[in-house]
């Protein structure tokens, strides 16, 4: 009994070394971003390991420069104001497009259904130009509208919802048939509420790929004052392509919302990969 | 009042629906009636990493001297472009697929670049053939200045045709001290303001005999 004993204790010990090491190798990037902000140009390129830690002091001062050149108040806005319309305008039309999808027998669902499969097959880059042209003859350009567009609709949320519907009971619908509801009530009141960890994933998708989306915004908006933080970003490095301490400092600045939206919905982060079973 | 609030309690959202519905509407008709939608020019410089305040001192240079009214079309100078197509895997990024974009959808009027780089973009079919009708007379009396490439299409072409127009020493290195190694402009394959792009480079003061105007 001993023996078991120690042996369930070893092999946790080695677990937590295992697990230990490669939270610290997944780490590392974020560390090096962080350390590369707080240096001068000429710690930052230099390969010596003893230059890890910065030897002339932090240099807060990385922060306050970027700060200034670039209007982060803006970004900021711009970028949650975007994932804010994506998220929504993704869960509202993906949720009753495939409660549609999953639940409602009409002409031509496997047809209509099997275009929107299509979709998802389909490059995303194959969209740009005539996205583009319909935003430009709207007069779209440099617009929140413009920046939210491209996910004003989701092949996958619609996917994923309908497989979301498609698992729920039949007799939970026919049961509020019974008492009198009809379609628009049975989807509001019965059966939505049922596929909100569904709706939490998509969610959750949505902004980190908003977050994430570079080619869009640098497309339609030219104008520092409409575009995002990943676009910004991108401007910045070719400013800054060579001052590695200031394009850092940029970089940590930058994730700061998305590590803030992380800590507030981890739980939810967690749940929505394991239940749609993608990853970020 | 009692009917008003039953209205809401069991309309509520039917009219949160068709009140979201119809804000939506009325903004995507405003912005498509009365927004400022063409573009008098758009310039891409490609690789330039200047501050932006040099950008905008150029953008507003080249208006005052073409005489723009911005309230009726906008003047575009995108120096947000990064990429190398004479180099292998130098247009893997964003930035030359969202420049793509721009020459595809006939938006882009002009580019600028260094030599190699316009050549690669050129021979790709991207950019004008300067001497291709109805153009040819537009550019004639600048060939001095043009920069070749042999197309990719060997249908359309297996001589060399002339893509860009060499800029090097004009104000845009002088005066804004942009590309001091020399640049290259290049026209939009697609563009639908050839006749702008005279302007443009008339502005940076280049003569189409060679030298500065």
């Amino acid at each position: 009994m001993e023996g078991y004993a120690a042996k369930q204790r070893n092999i946790k010990i080695v677990m937590h070394v295992v697990l230990i090491i490669m939270s610290f190798i997944m780490l590392v990037p974020f560390a090096w971003m962080i350390l590369t902000a707080l240096k001068t140009n000429q710690e930052a390129i230099s390969v010596s390991p003893f230059y890890i830690l910065p030897h002339s002091g932090w240099h807060w001062e990385n922060f306050g420069k970027v700060w200034q050149s670039y209007n982060f108040i803006t970004l900021y806005k711009n970028t949650l104001l975007m994932i804010f319309w994506r998220v929504v305008c993704a869960v509202l039309t993906a949720t009753m497009a495939g409660y549609a999808f999953g639940r409602l027998k009409f002409p031509g669902r496997n047809f209509l259904f099997s275009l929107i499969l299509v979709q998802m097959m389909i490059p995303a880059q194959i969209f740009i130009i005539p996205q583009y042209l319909m935003v430009s003859k709207l007069g779209m350009l440099n617009s929140m509208f413009g920046l939210v567009f491209p996910g004003l609709v989701t092949a996958f949320g619609t996917y994923l919802l309908k497989t979301g519907y498609e698992g729920l009971p039949k007799d939970l619908e026919e049961a509020a048939m019974i008492d009198g509801c009809n379609v628009g009530q049975r989807f509001l009141f019965i059966m939505m509420p049922l596929t909100q960890s569904s709706m939490v994933s998509l969610g959750i998708f949505t902004a980190v790929f908003a977050f994430k989306d570079l080619m869009w915004p640098m497309i339609v908006c030219t104008n520092a004052d409409t575009t995002t933080l990943s676009a910004g970003l991108a401007k910045m490095q070719g400013q800054y392509g060579s001052e590695y301490p200031t394009m850092m400092a940029a970089a940590t600045l930058a994730v700061l919302p998305m590590i803030v939206i992380y800590v507030i919905f981890q739980k939810q982060f967690v749940e929505g990969i394991a239940t749609s079973g993608g990853k970020l | 009042m009692k009917k008003i609030e039953h209205i809401l309690t069991y309309y509520w959202l039917w009219i949160v629906g068709i009140g979201g519905g119809a804000v939506l509407a009325v903004y995507i008709l405003y912005h498509a009636f009365f927004t400022v939608k063409e573009n008098w020019f758009y310039a891409v410089l490609v690789n330039v990493m200047e501050p932006d305040s040099v950008i905008a001192e150029l953008k507003e240079d080249f208006i005052s001297h073409a005489g723009y009214d911005t309230s009726v079309k906008n003047v575009v100078i995108n120096a947000n472009s990064y990429f190398d197509a004479s180099i292998s895997g130098g247009t893997n990024n964003n930035y030359f697929q969202s420049f793509a974009a721009l020459v595809e959808s006939g938006d882009l009027d002009a580019v600028v670049t260094s030599e190699a780089n316009l050549i690669a973009v050129g021979e790709a079919g991207r950019l004008l053939d300067l001497s291709a009708e109805p153009y040819a007379e537009l550019f004639q009396g600048w060939e001095n200045r043009f920069v070749y490439c042999i197309p990719y299409d060997a249908e359309y072409s297996t001589d060399p045709v002339p893509v860009g127009i060499d800029i090097s020493g004009s104000d845009l290195t002088e005066v804004y001290g942009l590309y001091p190694d020399g640049a290259v402009l290049g026209v939009g394959a697609y563009t639908k303001h050839p006749e702008e792009v005279i302007k443009f480079l008339s502005f940076l003061n280049v003569s189409p005999t060679g030298g500065k105007e």
